[in-house]
């Protein structure tokens, strides 16, 4: 049988220069046909996950699975210099990590739709794995790696999320309203070192995730209403979006403190969906819009505005607000 | 500040003009023995006419006049201070000697003397015995406050309504009508509105955390103690330098010391609510017929790439000279795009095939990562064929192909 449909969802590169992929796919899947290194993954009878290395002429190095029934879905990947990688995405009813291998993990959803955390050796073997349960939709949107080369996780999710569940290092992000931004701190090692939500009476979000050479980290993703991040903290930023949605910005120290947050937009829907950092400090953003006249840097001499609906806003650096 | 008043018949000021023709009367020493109401009255200058004393307008006759407001209950001592042109302090003072209501005030002033006159004022209620109106200080012919003697009285008995029953303030706040946002340390304006048709009430504008006026800790005040403006707009600046971060409730609290009234504004204040980040470039794509953009990946020196699907038509540097317009070959095809640091366009380039898949999707990208060398490698899904490098050197046609290195 061959692929009846497969999506690839997340591509990173490692320092010496070969590619990784995380894919969905349902079906069989056979690599590099009639190469010496074709590969064919198991029958897949809902969405699984694969992820395969490639060296630099694309030449297939190894492919590995994961999943087990129902729906599996990789979302996002980060890599470390030796080759090893971190995967986050979804799962539904349960799902597998490392089968086969000496700590093989298994995870069941406890209600709907589940997120789940990897980290993998060079290899692709499974080094530790988390699952983050919760009510209603629960995804690991975004990972990043800080320099100390632990892992941000970007969580959505509508309501708490609990990672070992049931186990020692039992740790729940709790949600205290509408949408708010959710993420977690994992050691390299998979110690999970903090789980954080922030938001106000509005509706934040935090999609993607990315890193700066300090430590910190940006998150990016929309807001609506009256919003409110670092509640309770120093830095505590409120905002009020024009109208829709506007596209929000959240830098936080690597200890999990809002140090800025900013929202930029204008009357329609607006949202950023993707950020990149430069070892500057500077940043770049991918935005959306439905319509409007959005404003960048209001009250600026830089003061921008575009009727755009595809934006590409690029900054020099965050600002220090304390 | 505006104090604006009115001459019609009837009115207030009607009222008011009335009460000054009989306190003529009852000044001239005619009428019954009055009543001495002793005490302490206070007097607040609200504006004045004078230029050279107090900033103000000029009166109909040509002169200038430092207009004294008149609130104060029985048992207050009237008086009010201001400065007369030639830079000395004048103060008015004086105390009630009888009548219905007849009050003295000398205007003392050292070496000058200030003709004074009373135009009117209002009403004294029994229990409360508030009066409110206006004083004349009428400037001489060399425009020195030269002063004298004021004289006021009132005919309690003249008042049509002074045994009516009070008739309570009113206020409406009518800016912000919706949620602003405002960076702590730039000035907001508040717009109301407030009247009192037989006092002259006092309005305290706040900002208020938790919307309850009753609970200070968590109120800023934005300005205090201001008398109605008898129905007239008015604005006022809000200092937000040092205010706490946070949403704020904005209120409007009036009173004339007896009944009370408050509003709130239609939308909450947030203070503090951003700083900017310091924008570089604002790049935008025109695509008509759809466009996605799904990944973006940087290199070193500062430039980067920027992948996706587009439908139809999409132009990448717009308005730049190197704007380069795609156009995809099918349903929607995959786009990746190199920007330079200052996020002008470097190039644009496209693939894909002409085919549509059974959910209706076609071919794009998902995701790019970047290499050291400069090049970088994106990750997708595509329909059918597609077709990567066209018109390369190393041009790919591929049926089943999940992802092609592209270099950048």
């Amino acid at each position: 049988m061959g692929v009846l449909t497969d999506d690839c969802f997340s591509l990173t590169t490692f320092a010496y220069v070969t590619c990784f992929s995380s894919v969905r796919y349902f079906g069989t899947l056979t690599f590099a046909p009639g190469l010496p290194e074709e590969t064919t993954l198991p029958f897949a009878d809902h969405f699984d996950v694969w992820f395969a290395r490639y060296a630099a002429d694309g030449t297939l190095q190894w492919v590995r699975r994961a999943g087990a029934r129902d729906r599996d879905r990789p979302l996002d990947s980060a890599s470390y210099p030796d080759g090893s990688f971190v995967l986050t995405g979804m799962f539904e009813g349960s799902t597998r990590f490392g089968e086969g291998e000496p700590n093989e993990t298994s995870f069941d959803a406890v209600d709907g739709r589940e997120l789940w955390i990897a980290r993998f050796h060079a290899d692709g073997a499974l080094d530790w794995a988390y699952a983050g349960v919760g009510p209603g939709r629960t995804e690991g949107r975004s990972v990043a790696l800080l320099i100390d080369g632990s892992v941000i996780l970007a969580v959505r999710a509508d309501g708490d999320v609990t990672f070992d569940e049931g186990g020692p290092n039992e740790t729940t992000i709790p949600d205290t309203g509408n949408g708010q931004v959710k993420f977690v701190r994992f050691a390299a090692d998979g110690t999970l070192l903090y789980a954080k939500s922030d938001g106000g009476p509005g509706n934040e979000g935090m999609g993607t995730v990315a890193s700066f050479a300090d430590g910190s980290f940006l998150g990016v993703g929309s807001t609506s209403g009256t919003g409110v991040l670092g509640v309770g903290t120093p830095n505590e930023t409120s905002f009020v979006s024009d109208a829709e949605g506007d596209l929000l910005y959240a830098h936080y120290g690597a200890d999990g403190n809002l140090r800025w947050a900013c929202r930029e937009g204008g009357p329609g829907d607006d949202s950023a969906r993707r950020v990149a950092t430069f070892p500057d400090g500077s940043f770049v953003v991918l935005g959306r819009s439905d319509g409007g006249t959005k404003t960048f840097a209001k009250g600026t001499a830089d003061e921008t505005q575009t009727d755009a609906r595809h934006l590409i806003v690029g900054y020099a650096r965050v600002p220090i607000v304390r | 500040m505006t104090h604006e008043k009115t001459t019609s018949p009837g009115t207030r000021l009607g009222r008011l003009i009335g009460a000054a023709l009989r306190a003529a009367a009852c000044g001239g020493g005619s009428g019954s023995a009055p009543a001495t109401i002793g005490g302490t009255w206070l007097f607040h200058v609200v504006e004045s006419s004078c230029p050279d004393v107090i900033p103000g307008m000029l009166d109909e006759n040509g002169g200038t006049a430092a207009q004294v407001f008149v609130v104060g209950q029985a048992g207050s001592q009237v008086s009010a201070q201001f400065v007369d042109g030639g830079g000395g302090l004048c103060s008015i003072s004086g105390t009630y000697t009888g009548g219905q209501l007849r009050g003295r005030l000398t205007v003392e002033a050292p070496g000058r003397t200030i003709v004074a006159s009373v135009e009117g004022f209002g009403r004294i209620r029994s229990g409360r015995r508030q009066v409110d109106g206006w004083l004349r200080v009428e400037q001489d012919s060399a425009g020195r406050c030269d002063g004298g003697v004021i004289e006021f009285c009132a005919d309690l008995d003249a008042e049509p309504d002074a045994p009516a029953g009070n008739v309570g303030p009113t206020v409406a706040l009518l800016e912000p009508a919706a949620d602003a946002c405002v960076v702590a340390g730039v000035p907001f304006p508040v717009t109301y509105r407030d009247d009192d048709p037989d006092d002259v009430a006092r309005t305290t504008i706040l900002a208020d955390r938790d919307g309850d006026p009753a609970t200070t800790a968590d109120q800023v005040v934005i300005a205090a103690d201001l008398p109605d403006g008898n129905g007239a707009t008015r604005t006022v600046t809000w200092d937000t330098a040092g205010v706490t971060a946070a949403p704020y409730t904005i209120l409007a609290v009036t009173t004339d010391g007896s009944l009370s009234a408050s509003d709130s504004a239609g939308g909450r204040v947030t203070v503090a609510c951003q700083v900017p980040a310091d924008l570089a470039f604002v790049a935008t794509v025109d695509a008509p017929d759809g466009l996605n953009m799904s990944s973006v990946a940087t290199f070193e020196d500062g430039s980067f790439v920027v992948t996706g699907g587009f439908e139809g038509s999409a132009t990448f540097g717009s308005g730049e000279a190197g704007a380069t317009t795609l156009v995809s070959e099918g349903f929607e095809d995959i786009f990746l795009a190199r920007y330079h640091a200052d996020g002008r366009l470097a190039w644009a380039r496209r693939a894909g095939g002409p085919d549509q898949g059974f959910d209706g999707e076609g071919d794009y990208s998902d995701d790019v990562a970047t290499f050291p060398d400069g090049s970088c490698v994106i990750t997708g899904r595509f329909q059918g064929t597609a077709n990567f490098g066209r018109g390369e050197a190393k041009e790919t046609f591929r049926r089943s192909v999940l992802s092609s290195r592209w270099v950048c």
